[in-house]
């Protein structure tokens, strides 16, 4: 395990992104997975459908093949789904933990945390001995918004936390996507509401905008010293 | 619907090239990316060659002669609370820098329009769109100012800045407004340079507008 603060991992931060930043990370793994490649959070219901699990495998391949670090909450149904399928493809992975990184919520997963700690990164605010609270799971969202480029939302109920991360996404101007099945379906409220806000609608025909808003990275010249 | 300018004088300070695959046009890409996500380090360093070409007499005086005050464009959609405002950001860097007297963020986006960056040519909001989805609210002045700068991070056909004017000039009637975005879009092929301090000028017409350069 080693720490670092979100300046060190992220750079310069403005204060919109300071505002609800913590003040100190504990991670565990690959700190290079914060360097190379674009970071795009795919998040969603615990309770997820056969088809929104289905969506979320098959959004994690699309950036899986164009190089881009799949981060999730490890929490059941969708974040399961983005990790699996990001490991099983050959991708990377980043878990942000509403736990701290000595135990595992959902408990079923304590093999999953333990395989993207020991290869790819797991990363939680929560000091080693806090014990589990329901209300640090939001805020582990809005850092999980904060460590992310992108966030998509693939398949919520109206109470999700991955709702609160899709608000935190919009105040720090990342962009926001939600899946186009959610946005039609008229018994949910919150995909409008977000949407009047600058959220996008993710569909076969918009991925590509998508991948395009994305930042550059991995060629450090690109990066480091832009020379105007 | 108010009149529109049938031709706007705007200035910007960098080139973006949209479409190129190059080295430098790659290098713009990433730094407009850098703008819109707030990168408070690249925009000082944005402000500070503002500053620098003012403070050679260059080709970016005439926009911030007088200590103007600087007003953001609002973004494509309404502002979540507390959220980021690139336009803003900008500003507030330009006035650290020296460039400006004061920021004045008076116009307000109500309703959100398409981004302009991401739609076909046809679907982007015009200046008609930009007005009735955009109004203007914060505080009141103490004093009028003198000039005013309407500050944008891209422009690409200049659409908002068009649209944007008649709120600026119904309120406040009289004050000399001048545009500036830091980017320009260059929408074909590569570019040599990213830095290209310019004055252009956007062609309001009936059916489309035409931005040179």
């Amino acid at each position: 395990m080693f720490t670092a603060t979100p300046t060190d991992l992220l750079g310069s931060l403005n204060a919109v992104e300071l505002k609800h930043a913590p003040p100190v990370l504990y991670l565990e793994g690959r700190r290079d997975l914060l360097e190379v490649g674009a970071r795009v959070a795919v998040v969603g219901s615990r309770k997820a459908s056969e088809m929104g699990l289905a969506r979320a495998r098959k959004l994690t391949i699309k950036l899986v093949e164009h190089g881009v670090v799949v981060v999730s909450g490890l929490a059941a149904g969708i974040d399961t789904a983005a990790h699996t399928t990001a490991i099983a493809r050959g991708g990377a992975t980043i878990a942000v933990l509403g736990t701290p990184l000595d135990r595992t919520y959902p408990a079923d997963n304590a093999g999953l945390q333990r395989k993207i700690g020991e290869e790819h990164l797991i990363v939680s605010q929560f000091c080693p001995g806090t014990a589990i609270r329901p209300q640090n799971f939001p805020i582990r969202n809005r850092t999980m918004a904060l460590l992310s480029d992108a966030t998509v939302i693939v398949e919520a109920a109206e109470k999700s936390g991955a709702i609160s991360q899709g608000w935190e996404a919009l105040r720090l101007g990342r962009e926001l996507y939600i899946m186009q099945a959610v946005v039609l379906d008229k018994s949910l409220s919150w995909p409008a509401d977000l949407i009047g806000y600058g959220a996008q609608v993710l569909s076969d025909q918009t991925l590509d905008q998508l991948l395009d808003s994305l930042p550059l990275r991995g060629a450090p010249m690109l990066d480091a010293a832009i020379p105007f | 619907m108010p009149q529109f300018p049938s031709e706007l004088p705007y200035w910007a300070l960098l080139r973006y090239a949209v479409r190129g695959q190059g080295d430098v046009s790659r290098k713009s890409n990433a730094a407009c990316k850098k703008i819109k996500r707030g990168d408070s380090g690249y925009i000082a360093r944005v402000a500070e060659r503002v500053r620098e070409n003012i403070a050679m007499g260059g080709v970016l005086s005439p926009c911030f002669a007088g200590r103007p005050f600087l007003v953001p464009a609002p973004r494509s959609a309404p502002l979540v609370k507390g959220g980021l405002w690139p336009a803003a950001e900008i500003c507030r860097a330009l006035v650290s820098a020296g460039i400006g007297a004061e920021v004045l963020p008076c116009l307000e986006r109500w309703k959100r329009v398409t981004k302009a960056a991401t739609a076909p040519a046809q679907e982007r909001p015009t200046p008609e769109l930009h007005y009735e989805t955009v109004r203007v609210g914060g505080r009141v002045l103490a004093s009028h100012p003198d000039a005013l700068v309407l500050v944008d991070d891209v422009v690409t056909r200049g659409a908002t800045l068009v649209g944007l004017i008649p709120h600026l000039e119904e309120a406040f009637p009289g004050v000399d407004i001048r545009c500036f975005a830091v980017c320009r879009t260059v929408s074909e092929g590569d570019i040599a340079e990213i830095l290209d301090p310019v004055e252009g000028r956007i062609h309001g017409g009936p059916e489309r507008l035409r931005r040179a350069p």
